[in-house]
C-alpha cells in the first residue's frame, strides 16, 4: 500500500500530464462502482492497459471506489430498478433484451445499470475535477505537502528514490 | 497520439484474458463439482458427492459421473445415486449468465443404495404422523367389537327401555289405585241409602193436609234430592276418573309389552357384526398400509420438491450485492437455469423405469410453462404397466397447482400383511390390482383420489377365536373387491378416507357366520329382559290385569248405585190442588154411590109395598 502511495505521490509531484492520472481515476471509478465481473469492465481493462493511464493511481482509486460502492449499492439498486421499470424506457429495454449482445452485458441487473449510469454520468466531471485538483495540488499544496513529516519519511524511503529515478530514466527514454 | 497509447498494453490485455480463460477451463471441473456438492448439500440437507466432472467444448456440455445424494433420515443410505449425467449446454446463453440445458440424460438412477460413509449433516426431521389416523385400526377394532359378550354383561352395561317404561307404568298404576280407592269411597253405603229411602217415604206418604204441609214436604224433598244428586255426581266423576285411568294404564301396559322387543332390537344391532358395524373393516385392513404409502409419497415429495421446484420467491428478495434481474417480455426470454428436456433411466429392483421431465427451472414465471413429468415402464417385475403423468405449475406463484396422475395395471401383490389381532396376522397372500389415482396439491392442500380394483385375491392368516377368526373366515370367501381411497388436507394434517365394497361383502359373510350365535344371544337377551320386567312388576306389586277386573266391577257397582239414586230422584210430591180435586171427586163418587144405594133401597121398599098390595 505504501508502495502504491509512493508511486502516486511520485507521479503527482512529477511534471507528467495529469490527464493520465485523471483518466485512471475515471476508469477506477467505473470498475470500482460497478460489479467487477461485469462484461463492460473488460473494455475498461483494455482501455487501462492500452491507453496510458496511470496504473498505480487506478489501483488506489479502484480500492477507494469499491469501498464506496458497497455503501452506495442500495442507491444503485433503486436507481437501476427505476430505470428498468420506467414505462417510457420499456421499448428501449425490450429491444435491447431481444439482442443477445446486449443481454450479454447484463444491463437488466439493477445494481449494474444503476452503478454504470452513475459512473458514466460522473466520468466527465470526475475527469475535469481530477485535472483541476492535480494542477491545484502542484501549484500550492505540493509546497506544503513536501514539508510534512509523512512526505519527508516517504522521500527518505529508498524505494521512493528508486521510483523517482526510474521515472526520470523512463521520461528520458 | 503515441503519447496516449501503449500498444504493448494490448498484448498484456490479450495475455490476461487468455490466461484467465485457460485458468478457468483448468479449474472449471473442480468449480462445477464444488458448486454441485455445496448447493446439493444445502438443498437436500445431507452429503452430495460427485466422483468426477468432465467438461466438453464441442458440443458444449458436461458429464457428471458417480453422483450420490445421501438420505438425511438414513445416513448410510443414498436417496438417489446416478451413474452418469450428461448434458448439452447452449454456449451463447451461458455468456449471458443463463444455464440452458437442451438435453440431459441420467443413466442408471437408483434409489436407496448403500453408502460406505455416513451422509448425515444434521439431525433429521421426522414426519409427524397424525395420531388419529395412525390409531384408526385400533379405534375401529373397538367399534366393531371382537367378541360377543354374555347377556348378563350386556344388560349390566345397558340402560333398558323396558325398565324406564316399567317405572312410568308403576307411577301410573299407583295413581290408578288411588283413583280406584276414591271411587270406592264415593259409593253410598246401605245405611245412607236406607236413610234416603226412609226420608223419601216419610215425605211422600201421608195426606197433605194443607198448603203449608205441602210446602214443607216439598222443601224437604228438594233438600233430599240435592243430596242424592251430589252423591250421583261424585259417582259419575269417580267413574270418569276410573275409566281414564284404565285407558292410560292400558296404553302403558301396551308400551311395556313392546319395550323388551325394542330393547332386543337395539341390543341386537349393537352387539353384532352387522353391515353397520363392519362398514370400516376395509379401513382397518388397508388404512395402515395406505398411510405408509402416503407417507412415502409425501417424504419423496418433500425431498424432491426443493430440488425440482425451488421457489423463485426466495431469490426475488433484494440482494444488495447482486442486485435484481428484471425480465422483459421477449420471444427468447429464458430463465437463469433451465433444463428443457431430461431423460432418466431408473434402475429398480423390479426392473427399469424411464422418466422424462420437461422445462425444469426455478423461474417458471419467466419461462411461462410448468414443469411436466412422465414416468413409464412396461417391463417391471410384478407390474404390467406403469404410467405417471404430472404437471408442476408454478408459473403464477399465487396459483401454484401440482398434479400427478397414476395408472398402474397388473400389480402383483403377495404376502401383504394387513392386520394383526392378538399376534395373529391377516395377510393378503396373493392378488392382482389395477390402480388409478390422481394427486393434486393446490395452495398447500393435498387432494388424492384413488380407485383400485383387486382380482384373484387370497387372504390368509387370522386367529382361532374371536373377531380374528371370524374375519379370516369371512375374507376367505372374498376374491374380488375394490378400494377407493381419498386423502385431503395439508401435508401435515391429512384426513384419510377409505371405502370399499369389501365392507358389504364382509358384512354378509359376518352375518352368515354369526347368525347362529346371534340367535342364541337374542333368545337369551329376550328371556333376560322379560325376566327383568316381570321381576320389576312383581317387586312393585303391579297387576294390571287384576286392576282391570277390579275396575270393571267397581264401574258396575257405580252404575247400579247411580241407577238406584236416579230412581229415588224420580219420586215426586203431588200437587195440593190436584189432591183436593181427587178428594172432591172421591167425595162426589161416594155421595153418588150413597144416593144410588138410597134410591135402590127406596125402590126395593116400593117394590115390596107393591107385592103386598097385589
Amino acid at each position: 500500500m505504501l508502495n502504491m502511495l509512493a508511486k502516486l505521490l511520485a507521479v503527482l509531484n512529477s511534471d507528467r500530464a495529469p490527464n493520465q492520472v485523471s483518466f485512471a481515476f475515471v476508469l477506477a471509478m467505473i470498475v470500482g462502482l460497478t460489479p467487477v465481473m461485469s462484461p463492460h469492465n473488460l473494455i475498461c481493462l483494455f482501455l487501462l492497459l492500452v491507453v496510458r493511464a496511470h496504473l498505480a493511481s487506478f489501483l488506489l482509486a479502484f480500492a477507494f471506489f469499491s469501498g464506496i460502492a458497497y455503501l452506495l449499492d442500495p442507491i444503485f439498486d433503486g436507481l437501476g430498478y427505476q430505470l428498468l421499470s420506467a414505462s417510457s424506457l420499456q421499448n428501449l429495454w425490450n429491444s435491447l433484451y431481444s439482442s443477445a449482445v446486449w443481454r450479454f452485458t447484463h444491463f437488466n441487473n439493477t445494481i449494474l445499470l444503476g452503478s454504470l449510469v452513475v459512473s458514466m454520468c460522473s466520468a466527465l466531471p470526475m475527469f475535469a475535477m481530477s485535472q483541476f485538483m492535480i494542477k491545484k495540488y502542484r501549484q500550492s499544496f505540493l509546497v506544503w505537502v513536501k514539508k510534512t513529516k509523512v512526505v519527508q519519511v516517504l522521500k527518505g524511503n529508498q524505494l521512493y528514490r528508486l521510483v523517482v529515478k526510474a521515472t526520470e530514466v523512463r521520461d528520458a527514454l | 497520439m503515441m503519447t496516449w497509447l501503449r500498444w504493448q498494453g494490448a498484448l498484456a490485455f490479450i495475455a490476461i484474458v487468455v490466461f484467465s480463460l485457460v485458468a478457468a477451463w483448468f479449474f472449471l471441473d473442480d468449480w462445477i463439482e464444488y458448486n454441485i456438492e455445496s448447493l446439493g448439500k444445502e438443498l437436500v440437507g445431507a452429503k452430495v458427492t460427485l466422483d468426477d466432472v468432465e467438461t466438453v467444448l464441442s458440443p458444449l456440455g458436461f458429464k457428471l459421473i458417480g453422483l450420490e445424494v445421501a438420505d438425511k433420515t438414513k445416513p448410510f443410505e443414498n436417496l438417489v445415486q446416478v451413474d452418469q449425467i450428461s448434458a448439452q449446454l447452449q454456449g451463447v446463453d451461458l455468456l449471458m449468465g443463463q444455464v440452458i440445458i437442451n438435453d440431459m440424460q441420467l443413466h442408471n438412477m437408483q434409489f436407496s443404495t448403500e453408502r460406505e460413509v455416513s451422509g448425515a449433516l444434521s439431525v433429521s426431521r421426522q414426519v409427524d404422523i397424525d395420531d388419529e389416523t395412525a390409531s384408526a385400526p385400533k379405534k375401529i377394532l373397538d367399534k366393531v367389537g371382537i367378541t360377543l359378550p354374555e347377556p348378563d354383561e350386556i344388560l349390566k352395561n345397558e340402560k333398558l327401555q323396558s325398565i324406564s317404561v316399567g317405572k312410568a307404568l308403576d307411577a301410573e298404576y299407583q295413581h290408578c289405585v288411588a283413583v280406584s280407592e276414591r271411587a270406592k269411597q264415593s259409593i253410598p253405603d246401605k245405611e245412607k241409602l236406607k236413610n234416603y229411602e226412609d226420608r223419601l217415604s216419610k215425605i211422600l206418604k201421608g195426606k197433605i193436609t194443607s198448603l203449608d204441609n205441602y210446602r214443607q214436604r216439598k222443601q224437604l224433598l228438594d233438600s233430599l234430592r240435592d243430596e242424592i244428586k251430589a252423591s250421583k255426581h261424585s259417582l259419575l266423576e269417580a267413574k270418569k276418573a276410573l275409566l281414564l285411568c284404565r285407558k292410560n294404564l292400558a296404553v302403558q301396559v301396551k308400551e311395556l309389552k313392546g319395550a323388551p322387543e325394542s330393547d332386543l332390537r337395539r341390543l341386537k344391532e349393537k352387539y353384532q357384526l352387522s353391515g353397520g358395524g363392519a362398514e370400516n373393516v376395509s379401513k382397518m385392513l388397508f388404512g395402515e398400509q395406505a398411510q405408509q404409502w402416503l407417507e412415502t409419497v409425501i417424504v419423496w415429495y418433500e425431498k424432491l420438491a426443493p430440488v425440482l421446484l425451488a421457489d423463485e420467491l426466495e431469490t426475488e428478495e433484494s440482494e444488495r450485492s447482486a442486485g435484481r434481474v428484471v425480465y422483459f417480455p421477449s420471444f427468447t426470454a429464458l430463465p437463469d437455469f433451465l433444463i428443457r428436456h431430461a431423460a432418466i433411466s431408473i434402475s429398480l429392483p423390479q426392473g427399469e423405469v424411464f422418466a422424462e421431465l420437461d422445462d425444469i427451472t426455478h423461474q417458471p414465471e419467466v419461462l411461462g410453462r410448468p414443469v411436466s413429468l412422465k414416468v413409464f415402464s412396461e417391463s417391471l417385475q410384478g407390474l404390467d404397466e406403469l404410467l405417471i403423468e404430472g404437471s408442476f405449475d408454478h408459473v403464477n406463484p399465487k396459483k401454484v397447482h401440482e398434479s400427478l396422475d397414476f395408472t398402474l395395471h397388473g400389480i402383483e401383490l403377495s404376502e401383504l400383511e394387513l392386520l394383526s389381532v392378538d399376534g395373529n396376522a391377516i395377510t393378503l397372500s396373493k392378488a392382482l390390482a389395477d390402480l388409478k389415482a390422481t394427486l393434486v396439491i393446490h395452495k398447500g392442500e393435498l387432494n388424492v383420489n384413488s380407485e383400485t380394483v383387486f382380482h384373484e385375491a387370497i387372504f390368509l392368516g387370522g386367529g382361532k377365536k374371536g373377531f380374528s377368526r371370524e374375519l379370516s373366515l369371512a375374507l376367505k370367501g372374498v376374491h374380488e373387491f375394490n378400494l377407493n381411497a381419498s386423502v385431503k388436507g395439508s401435508l401435515r394434517e391429512l384426513d384419510v378416507d377409505i371405502k370399499s365394497n369389501l365392507d358389504s361383502q364382509l358384512a354378509k359373510a359376518f352375518s352368515r357366520r354369526l347368525k347362529q350365535k346371534q340367535k342364541k344371544l337374542e333368545k337369551e337377551l329376550e328371556e333376560a329382559i322379560n325376566a327383568r320386567v316381570a321381576a320389576f312388576l312383581q317387586e312393585k306389586g303391579i297387576d294390571a290385569d287384576q286392576f282391570n277386573v277390579d275396575s270393571q266391577d267397581l264401574s258396575a257397582t257405580l252404575d247400579n248405585n247411580r241407577e238406584y239414586l236416579e230412581e229415588l230422584l224420580n219420586n215426586e210430591l203431588s200437587d195440593f190442588e190436584a189432591q183436593q180435586k181427587i178428594e172432591l171427586e172421591k167425595k162426589k163418587k161416594a155421595e153418588l154411590k150413597r144416593a144410588k144405594r138410597k134410591s135402590k133401597e127406596k125402590l126395593k121398599k116400593q117394590f115390596k109395598k107393591m107385592e103386598i098390595n097385589f
